[in-house]
């Protein structure tokens, strides 16, 4: 991976929009989880990061032991997806609200 | 430009219907170009998703989803991308960029240390002459063969050793003005993986959460602290176990873990990736580094390996310790900078006489072997290529080949 300055907001998130494009789920979700403790004051948002972490594990342990089907993993995995790029979003109205910055 | 703007979107139909070739991330890159909406980047972002798991029957299903978000980006950037209301969310957005970019890492250094020395008189070893500066956001690696006294070092830094003279000092910990060093202030802002790790005792998770609140982080705070670091470094699946049922690697993450969840000021850690397999290795090296390079929570790692490129490949600056003196401390881009030859290391079934012979024409070479692999040093001038040119011209089969001019590797074969 190349290196990204940690106080490059813009590329940090866009790295992780980026492996969840190319299906490198896991690695996202721990950068996920660096960039929503480091940058919001709300730590709402951090929670949600954990709570879609502990999902994305959960479901990987179900396939693994075959606890769930292949369809059903597919439907949770791309929710999974949508929270992840959701909770990008509101970080980043987050830290316009905590900026004071108005569109 | 809606000319240009519908040839990109039909280059990238066609790249992305030729169902063999992968698409990378570049319905990403063209939403994030052109789509004014954050829904249409999203949905390219999750449509990229699917199309880069699937098989080829899915990739053909999602193909016709996937032309009519293109068709909805270039219709949304020609009817929205010159409006007021788009320019000032993008300029929202600068804004925030523009507010992070200014946020940098304390300047301060976390640990300083001026002429250290230390003798052990029952063999004689001295640790002498180091003057390192710890600073926030770098990874510092200290490399050296066993007894050299890397150990040493980080036991004195730690506060586990006394040193003999020089001295310590801890900028940013706040100190009595008698000038002695205050361990309990000290011990607060430190935390040390030693080599050789203690058992733990108890639910793992548990002791966890002692250590976050021995550290004063209580409450729901203690709950997330604890939560984000097993998150975070994987330990989910392993919560349940006891100490002795762990692999190397798991206690290994979980010391860490310890270590990490109260968020030190200064981290040491002895020999992490001992004992580890490479992809566990890989693993740790890269949250260290994501460890180290954090604004809110600054913080500064010392680590040892004899793992030396692997250790490279993280560090900001690096200590070489040779007889318990600094070979080499400074920037890890600096290694070699003051060398009189280029070396390279090799491994092929060849003999040394074919590999001289094969090299015969390059001036001023030497070739030996140090036991795991041959070395060639050779002058300045000479770059890989001109020495892996001239093997392949020779038609010596090379399994393995390194330049290690500019790695700590280097000073090691000078011995």
């Amino acid at each position: 991976m190349a290196f990204i300055a940690a106080n490059d907001i813009k590329a940090r998130k866009e790295q992780i929009q980026n492996l969840v494009a190319v299906n490198k789920v896991s690695i996202a979700i721990n950068l996920l989880l660096d960039y929503a403790r480091e940058f919001p004051n709300d730590s709402t948002l951090l929670n949600e990061a954990i709570n879609i972490s502990r999902r994305f594990h959960s479901n990987k342990k179900y396939k693994l032991n075959n606890e769930i089907n292949f369809e059903d993993y597919e439907v949770s995995l791309n929710k999974l997806v949508e929270s992840i790029l959701y909770l990008l979003d509101s970080i980043e109205d987050s830290l316009m609200l905590t900026l004071n910055i108005d569109i | 430009m809606t000319k240009k703007l519908d040839n990109i979107a039909a280059d990238l139909k066609s790249r992305i219907k030729d169902f063999n070739q992968p698409i990378d991330n570049h319905l990403v890159e063209f939403a994030r170009e052109y789509a004014v909406s954050k829904n249409l980047l999203n949905q390219a972002i999750l449509k990229n998703f699917r199309y880069s798991h699937s098989d080829r029957s899915y990739k053909e299903e999602l193909y016709p989803e996937i032309e009519s978000l293109i068709d909805s980006i270039v219709l949304d950037y020609s009817e929205n991308a010159s409006k007021e209301t788009v320019k000032n969310a993008k300029n929202a957005r600068k804004q925030i960029e523009d507010h992070f970019f200014n946020v940098s890492y304390p300047s301060d250094s976390v640990f300083k240390s001026v002429n250290l020395y230390k003798k052990y008189k029952r063999t004689g070893f001295e640790l002498r002459d180091i003057n390192i500066d710890l600073k926030f956001g770098e990874i510092t690696g200290v490399v050296g063969e066993n007894g050299n006294g890397k150990t040493t070092l980080f036991n004195i830094i730690a506060g586990e050793l006394l040193h003999d003279s020089g001295t310590l000092n801890f900028p940013y910990i706040k100190q009595p003005k008698n000038g002695k060093l205050n361990w309990i202030e000290i011990d607060k802002q430190i935390a040390y993986v030693p080599q050789e790790l203690p058992p733990w005792h108890g639910a793992l998770e548990s002791n966890l959460h002692y250590e976050a609140s021995i550290r004063g982080i209580k409450g729901k705070e203690n709950i997330r602290s604890v939560d984000y670091i097993v998150q975070r470094l994987g330990l989910e699946s392993e919560l349940n176990k006891k100490w002795d049922e762990l692999s190397g690697g798991f206690k290994l993450r979980f010391s860490l873990a310890r270590a990490l969840v109260w968020k030190p000021k200064l981290l040491l850690i002895d020999e992490p990736l001992a004992n580890l397999d490479v992809t566990t290795q890989q693993i740790v090296l890269n949250d260290l580094r994501d460890i180290a390079k954090n604004i809110r929570f600054p913080i500064s790692i010392i680590t040892s390996s004899q793992h030396i490129h692997e250790i490279e490949s993280i560090s900001d600056k690096l200590l070489f310790l040779e007889d318990g003196k600094v070979g080499y401390y400074g920037a890890v881009e600096n290694v070699g900078d003051n060398r009189n030859t280029n070396c390279f290391e090799l491994e092929c079934n060849n003999s040394l006489g074919d590999l001289r012979d094969a090299l015969s024409e390059v001036p001023s070479i030497s070739i030996f072997h140090n036991g795991l692999y041959c070395l060639i040093n050779a002058s300045l001038d000479v770059s890989s290529q001109d020495i892996l040119q001239k093997l392949i011209a020779n038609n010596i089969e090379v399994d393995y080949f390194r330049n290690i001019s500019q790695s700590i590797k280097y000073m090691f074969t000078k011995h």
